[in-house]
């Protein structure tokens, strides 16, 4: 079920009474809760839920033995051969639905012709939606087992509960066992839930997502990225700016939505966005983008490969294979392993180059402005091998953006992109540079509206959000993953 | 030995509003309660009853004023139980509020949205933007477009022109359906010389130059994604051609309250002077649809009658208006049970195409994009590498399915069109 439904409107209204009215009995709440979130993920396609079990109950009893392998002083070698097993079986999960089919291909391709030559068979499995997510959550969870940083493992419904909860299931925020443990476990006071901060969160996260990325994809990105040789160079500029809002866009939108459902059901996510492109380094964006995938990214790779303390080749090192495997995490091709390249390779240049400009004498804004310009590209036009179907295509977009430049074509502004297009793209971006305290002062003269006013602006935000969007909404970019 | 797990730890007690909880308090500012560092002492927060009642209220208020949208997405459901529940929830929320009046908001914006987004001329209107340039597409020729055509100009109003609702009627192709099949061939070779800037040489196929392009308009459901791509690349690549992609999901013939691809069809390829259109639908074809209000379900004689009339109709009419037709067939599916339904509906397209005349070309993409005639997720690409050609789903193309069907549509569309140099 997508967020932006009628259907999800409904299930929610379900869910939030089940969710207060059940609360109080702890365990009728946790096993009504998980039956709900496995609806909710079985609304796609029932097949689906059982893989979901399948990972709980593999994880859950990971977690058990690992526990129970580590007596007091430090985990044993045994805690170890369960982890490495736990995490294997989470892997062998994700390779199977998702990277088989791209490494046997690859594979068949690269010995084709020579005498290892071989056909191996193909399986053709649907992708579940939110694998990537949920597999990511339940190895931190038997990791933190294993470094004593969970000091206990969760019963099993606590665990069924965390891992299948449907705010969080199918696109993140990717939520830590540790942070959710105590959310289980103490009830939160039903006379003081942050409605407004909620709502906020859910009509924000609808209009990113139905309004903007919707507008942006079918007005500028699509036509361009599928034909690019029909388009000057000014709308493909425009077309990946547009890309950088869209996906933007449609990922936060998701996550604000997610955000926003769980703090009315008493549960608070981790932040996942903060204002990405206001970021002065590559470095800096992910700190800014997708941060639960950052943090984990770094806690559970980065750092178990040793960090920045091997010395400056090793962090280099560190720093590529983090990236390399990220990319791939995104998707299953070559484009996506490309993509994570740029950017370890833009974060490694700048280790290298540390601060540059300190020698120079530059004035500061000067140097943040040249270093916000920088980074902002960067990630736009790498953003073109996340969205491209292949290389060749990657390639026809930069073609049709570099090749042949005169500078007499700087004097021609004919463009079919609409001016609304553009007006988009620029207050979306200049959004990112608004202070947070304006939108809390807001939140806050909000909140002391009279609750009569509170249902009219809600209902005019998504009469109109329904009105301004497409009929029907389409998938979410990052669902895929 | 028993395991000390969270179940063992008892519920602690409600906390109250003014205690942190320890556990949020580590991680900075992230207890629930809605946290202004600026001002602790504000409590912005509600408790769940009065914020179920702004939720509930806010969704039956958004309910009676999206009520129209609301019957109108209802409708458009395949036929089923889920849509007459839909209905029945629905319909009466839109009379009481039409009768209210608060309808009316919603209709203003969608007015306005309609209107911002024609003014847009981006993706859906191109041909517009560059026609203002052509001096082919002056208003002479329009006009004289409009003497010849002018029943396509109001599909649903004219009387004249028998679109879906006049086959609806009947169980077989009514009978100007058959008037107009016979008329088919001679008009489409005759194509006029106004109506078509792509000169027609003695092989009755039109030679399109970088002068006076060809202008194609690719339509389709969901499997065009993908290949619609790859012909537009491959098309533009030519320099003769000046192309228009327009697929929408969930579409076809079968459900025209849903979308009417003949009325755009009609409309557009008049309006903009289409030469060809290439046409790939079909995929969600197999369902019931309402003839005369009484559903009519797939696989029965009147279902079949129906359908076929609606493709030879618009075959014909397209091939009337001079417009050459390249209809593309269903590729094998992986569930075959689906794949036998595709196989009875590429029957249909292909008899009609032949009834419809030699501007009709019908292509059957099951030799490409199989392997001897049945379902194949992976081919080989131009380089000879086995490339994943099918979605997981096993109906829709993959973008390298795209580039391996879009070069066997344009060397099908050869027979209307000379493009080798």
């Amino acid at each position: 079920m997508l967020f932006p439904t009628v259907a999800f409107a409904a299930f929610f209204c379900i869910a939030f009474l089940a969710n207060w009215l059940l609360r109080p009995h702890h365990r009728v709440w946790r096993m009504a809760m998980t039956g709900l979130s496995l609806v909710f993920y079985g609304w796609w396609d029932y097949r689906f839920v059982g893989l979901l079990a399948l990972t709980i109950v593999i994880n859950y009893w990971s977690g058990r033995a690992i526990f129970r392998c580590s007596p007091g002083n430090g985990p044993t070698v045994l805690a170890r051969a369960v982890l490495v097993a736990g995490i294997s079986a989470n892997l062998a999960v994700l390779g199977i639905f998702k990277y088989y089919g791209f490494f046997v291909t690859s594979a068949t391709n690269l010995v084709a012709g020579t005498p290892l030559a071989v056909s191996p068979p193909i399986l053709e499995l649907a992708l579940p939606i939110g694998i990537s997510f949920y597999t990511f959550q339940a190895i931190s969870y038997i990791v933190d087992l294993h470094n004593n940083s969970l000091k206990r493992p969760m019963s099993f419904l606590d665990f069924a509960f965390y891992l299948s909860f449907f705010p969080q299931l199918v696109a993140g925020p990717i939520v830590r066992a540790t942070e959710m443990i105590d959310q289980i476990t103490r009830r939160p006071d039903p006379r003081s839930i942050p409605a407004t901060e909620a709502f906020w969160m859910i009509t924000q996260g609808l209009f990113k997502k139905v309004v903007v990325s919707s507008y942006l994809a079918s007005n500028v990105v699509d036509p361009v990225f599928e034909v690019p040789g029909n388009f000057s160079r000014l709308e493909i500029m425009a077309a990946l700016y547009g890309y950088s809002i869209q996906i933007y866009a449609d990922f936060s939108g998701y996550t604000d939505m997610a955000i926003g459902c769980a703090l009315l059901l008493g549960f608070r996510f981790p932040q996942n966005f903060d204002s990405p492109y206001r970021a002065l380094s590559v470095g800096g964006f992910w700190r800014r983008w997708h941060m639960s995938l950052s943090r984990w990214l770094r806690d559970y790779l980065y750092l178990p490969l040793g960090g920045n303390r091997g010395g400056r080749w090793r962090t280099y090192r560190n720093l590529m294979i983090t990236m390399l495997l990220g990319g791939l995490w995104h998707g299953a091709d070559t484009t996506f392993i490309a993509w994570g390249a740029v950017h370890g390779l833009a974060m490694a240049g700048e280790r290298a180059l540390g601060q540059w400009w300190k020698p120079l004498g530059l004035s500061t804004t000067a140097v943040s402005f040249v270093r916000w310009f920088a980074t902002f590209h960067i990630v736009t036009f790498s953003w073109v091998l996340f969205r491209a179907d292949s290389f060749n295509h990657a390639f026809d977009i930069f073609q049709g953006l570099f090749a042949g430049f005169e500078p007499s074509e700087l004097a021609d502004h004919t463009t079919t992109v609409a001016i609304l297009a553009y007006l988009l793209i620029a207050t979306s971006l200049t959004a990112h540079f608004v202070h947070p305290t304006a939108l809390r002062w807001f939140r806050w003269e909000l909140s002391r509206w009279n609750p009569g006013f509170q249902i009219a602006a809600l209902a005019i935000v998504l009469t109109t959000a329904d009105a301004l969007g497409p009929q029907g909404v389409a998938p979410f970019i990052y669902f895929q993953f | 030995m028993t395991i000390p797990t969270t179940d063992t730890h008892p519920v602690s007690p409600p906390i109250a509003p003014d205690e942190p909880l320890p556990m949020w308090r580590h991680h900075g500012p992230t207890s629930l309660r809605a946290s202004d560092p600026d001002n602790p002492t504000r409590n912005d927060t509600t408790s769940a009853g009065q914020v179920f009642v702004v939720m509930m209220g806010a969704l039956l208020i958004g309910a009676v004023l999206n009520a129209e949208a609301m019957v109108q997405r209802a409708s458009t459901q395949e036929l089923g139980w889920s849509r007459d529940l839909s209905l029945m929830v629905w319909e009466p929320v839109e009379s009481v509020a039409s009768a209210l009046g608060l309808t009316a908001p919603r209709s203003v914006l969608d007015k306005l949205t309609d209107q911002a987004n024609q003014d847009s001329g981006f993706s859906t209107d191109r041909f517009d933007h560059r026609a203002n340039e052509d001096t082919w597409l002056t208003p002479d020729s329009d006009e004289h477009r409009d003497d010849i055509l002018a029943p396509s100009k109001h599909p649903t109003t004219s009387s004249s022109l028998p679109v879906a609702n006049a086959a609806e009627s009947t169980s077989g192709p009514a009978p100007q359906t058959e008037a107009s099949l016979g008329e088919a061939e001679p008009v489409a070779a005759e194509a006029d010389p106004a109506a078509s800037p792509a000169p027609v040489s003695t092989d009755g196929r039109i030679h399109p130059t970088p002068e006076s392009p060809l202008r194609l308009l690719i339509v389709g459901d969901s499997t065009m994604d993908g290949v619609g791509a790859a012909l537009m690349r491959n098309v533009t690549a030519t320099g003769k051609v000046e192309a228009q992609l327009n697929y929408r999901i969930s579409t076809g013939l079968s459900r025209p309250d849903f979308y009417d691809w003949p009325q755009y069809l009609y409309q557009t390829t008049n309006e903009f002077g289409i030469d060809v259109v290439i046409i790939m639908l079909g995929a969600n074809d197999a369902q019931p649809f309402l003839v005369n209000d009484e559903p009519v379900g797939y696989g029965t004689e009147l279902w079949f009658g129906t359908y076929r009339a609606r493709v030879a109709e618009l075959m014909s009419q397209l091939a009337i208006q001079g417009v050459g037709v390249v209809w593309v067939g269903q590729a094998p599916m992986k569930d075959e049970t689906f794949d036998a339904k595709m196989v009875v509906l590429n029957q249909i397209y292909q008899s009609e195409a032949e009834r419809a005349g030699a501007s009709v070309i019908y292509l059957d993409p099951r030799p490409v994009m199989g392997e001897n005639g049945s379902y194949a997720p992976y081919l080989a690409n131009h380089a000879g590498e086995q490339v994943k050609v099918r979605r997981n789903d096993g109906v829709h193309f993959t973008p390298e399915g795209g580039d391996r069907l879009a070069p066997f549509i344009i060397q099908g569309m050869s027979q209307l069109v000379a493009l080798d140099p």
